[in-house]
């Protein structure tokens, strides 16, 4: 079993799609390599490539062309593959997404496949404890949430919240967000007032006690949602302590801009507003490595270290 | 196709240029010039802004011109990188084989091999046939079936459209599977094979670059599974080269940094190390150890000392370091920060001292690792302490001068 393997890559796909068609003109061959390769691949494969090199098709008449292959290749479901899914129905997340009975049934058919991985080969050091708890209720609130994002429908949620208890809204569910760190799945999701969209929204699914699919759907266009700006922090990172490649592989989610500088390293970094104290404390956690350049965030991180400075060493600042 | 192509054979050397103008961004041509030729990172860059075009931009800074890679993870339903692994380079005759066999085995029949070189008109010597049935039934795209002396060939049944019929749910449960870390990659080279896109969820804390790492993964996780030594291939953080044998038992995955690390026994130094996935070039998987159960159970037993990949450096694992601090934290008002407290202690304890005041305890190998997590309580610690004088001084010199950089 190999796992960097040409049977995978973009190339085969693209041929594998010219040639289930039984005739195609030069155009829909151009067509299907720039709709399913690389940006240059249209530079790499041509007629003469297909027809040539690789003698896959043979011209007609017409100044057509059609596959020297009889058949529509198959989808073959590869040990690989096969390996990759046994592993995934050990993840109690499958449970999300197959019914017992589908499990069960899968899990009989893949019953000869090693699974690609165990869960006990990895030890997922940092991950936050009280993660997602899985049980009926939330699987059922997860489908709702589920059909409702594939049909774009609204969803009516019950759901409670540290702060203000109960809550009660109606929302227009867009994905579902999953954080490995936090080991938790959340509604992203719009609320509506009026049947307007209002705002963005997340919404932890195991903090919903119930969500109902209603009548109504919006058929939105997603470049026109209210979605939450970006704010920026310019930061300079420096070389002690190997900061850069400390910095640099723990913000690498983050949007950003980095330039080198003599001793430093000057990142211009994109951020939600919703996830600026989580920023700034894992900023802090860098210590002198990182300093923060922008006066907002500086000022917040000033106020901490000196609440910190008066806790430890009992001064007065 | 000329010298350059934008498929390549060998992983390992894209690999570093991504990870260099993903994670870093800000080399110039110059500074990779220095390592390689300014001929090979040409054609690197050529290859990334190719597969990731949409997501390269250029840096005009004093030193030269950077491309970096501007993506926020949270905001892709689809992980860029996997078209690296979309890109592997093949022979003519490996494509032609490869729709030739399909076609030919399509009708359900089972073919020897003579039955199928008669039906390939090209000039394809059976040897290279035979060759190419032996790897496709190692990947499982064709079964093999003795009829006396003679192999039969046959396609495989398992087909993906069909599963994704006959098995609700598979489909969503694949869109998901596949922007999780633990090689991603397979599921969406299912999902692509369908034409589908997982157009549901997103990926909060998701370091998409962890991809770069999934054949070397797949290696070490073989090896695991069969109690099996490897041998690797270790690129250092100056570029230094260096081999060794190692009994690979676990993987160390930081939802946090982005690192992974892998968790072995190195025999020559007598104890557990561990390595980090993106500084290993190659595995080989070597020959069954032995001992290994001995060596797991070294891990397991010492596992709950190890607060992140550390397992310290002694054969004997007995250098223990005591390190806790304390908090404070209104429990009316700033609940949050007691059970966040509670809910990232990993192996240590937390114990309420009295009303709004916290301890966090634990027992370590390496108490140098606790730092920058007890940092993210800054503003909030009353109390450090430790038996090891030089981990709390530093932790406290940094707070002071955090103090300074950020005084007006």
């Amino acid at each position: 079993m190999e796992f960097f393997s040409e049977i995978y890559g973009a190339y085969y796909r693209i041929v594998e799609k010219i040639l289930a068609k039984p005739k195609l003109t030069l155009k829909d061959i151009q067509a299907i390599i720039t709709e399913n390769a690389f940006d240059e691949t249209g530079l790499y494969i041509d007629i003469n490539i297909l027809k040539n090199d690789w003698g896959l098709l043979k011209p007609n008449p017409d100044n057509t062309f059609s596959p020297i292959t009889k058949n529509i290749p198959p989808k073959i479901l590869t040990n690989l593959q096969k390996s990759y899914i046994k592993a995934k129905l050990a993840d109690p997340r499958s449970h999300l997404f197959l019914d017992q009975q589908t499990h069960k049934n899968l899990s009989q058919k893949l019953a000869d496949t090693q699974p690609l991985y165990q869960s006990q080969n990895f030890h997922f050091f940092d991950v936050f404890e009280g993660g997602d708890s899985i049980d009926q209720n939330y699987i059922d609130n997860f489908n709702i949430i589920l059909n409702s994002i594939k049909q774009k429908r609204i969803i009516k949620i019950n759901y409670s919240t540290p702060k203000s208890g109960e809550m009660y809204g109606k929302f227009l569910p867009y994905k579902i967000q999953f954080s490995p760190k936090n080991n938790i799945m959340r509604l992203i999701c719009f609320r509506l007032k009026n049947n307007q969209i209002e705002k963005q929204n997340t919404i932890n699914i195991s903090r919903i006690i119930l969500a109902e699919q209603a009548d109504e759907f919006i058929n939105y266009n997603e470049n026109e949602l209210p979605f939450e700006k970006y704010k920026q922090v310019e930061l300079e990172v420096s070389y002690q302590r190997n900061g850069i490649e400390r910095f640099m592989n723990e913000f690498a989610p983050y949007r950003k801009k980095s330039e080198y500088n003599s001793g430093y390293c000057k990142v211009i970094l994109d951020y939600n507003k919703s996830d600026e104290t989580e920023l700034l404390i894992r900023i802090l956690s860098f210590g002198t490595v990182i300093k923060i350049i922008s006066p907002e965030m500086r000022e917040k991180a000033k106020e901490r270290i000196e609440k910190q400075y008066k806790l430890l060493f009992g001064k007065d600042c | 196709m000329g010298r350059y192509s934008e498929l390549i054979k060998h992983f390992y050397k894209t690999r570093d240029y991504i990870r260099d103008f993903f994670i870093n961004g800000f080399k110039t041509r110059q500074d990779f010039a220095e390592k390689k030729s300014a001929r090979t990172y040409d054609d690197e860059k050529r290859r990334v802004e190719s597969w990731l075009k949409e997501y390269i931009k250029y840096n005009n800074t004093k030193k030269g011109k950077t491309p970096y890679i501007f993506i926020d993870c949270s905001k892709i339903s689809e992980n860029p990188l996997y078209n690296a692994f979309y890109s592997k380079s093949f022979t003519n005759s490996q494509i032609l084989l490869h729709f030739l066999i399909l076609d030919i085995l399509s009708g359900g029949e089972k073919l020897n091999i003579s039955e199928i070189a008669e039906q390939i008109y090209y000039d394809i010597d059976e040897n290279t046939i035979r060759n190419k049935l032996k790897n496709y039934i190692d990947e499982g795209i064709v079964l093999v079936e003795k009829q006396g002396k003679t192999n039969y060939y046959s396609l495989s049944t398992d087909r993906t459209d069909e599963y994704f019929k006959e098995y609700a749910g598979l489909e969503d449960m694949i869109k998901f599977f596949s922007g999780t870390s633990e090689f991603g990659v397979i599921g969406d080279s299912i999902l692509k094979s369908m034409d589908i896109s997982n157009d549901i969820f997103l990926f909060k804390h998701n370091f998409i670059v962890h991809t770069l790492e999934d054949e070397i993964l797949f290696y070490i996780i073989t090896a695991i599974n069969q109690k099996k030594n490897i041998n690797v291939k270790k690129i250092s953080k100056n570029g230094n080269e260096s081999s060794y044998s190692l009994v690979p038992l676990k993987i160390h995955v930081s939802t946090q940094t982005g690192r992974r690390y892998l968790i072995a026994y190195r025999k020559k130094l007598e104890r557990i190390v561990s390595e980090r996935l993106d500084y290993i070039k190659e595995v080989k998987i070597a020959s069954i150890e032995e001992n290994y159960d001995t060596y797991m159970q070294g891990y397991t037993q010492n596992a709950d000392r190890c607060f992140s990949v550390s397992f310290g450096n002694r054969k004997d694992n007995k250098n223990n370091e005591h390190i806790s601090f304390t908090i404070v934290a209104d429990e009316k008002t700033e609940r949050y920060v007691i059970d966040r407290l509670y809910r990232e202690k990993r192996n240590g304890t937390v114990e309420r001292i009295r009303e709004n005041v916290y301890k966090y305890s634990a027992e370590v190998f390496d108490s140098n690792e606790t730092l920058p997590w007890i940092k993210t309580f800054i503003g909030r610690i009353i109390d450090i302490d430790g038996n090891n004088p030089a981990i709390i001084a530093k932790l406290k010199r940094d707070l002071q001068l955090m103090y300074e950089m950020y005084k007006d």
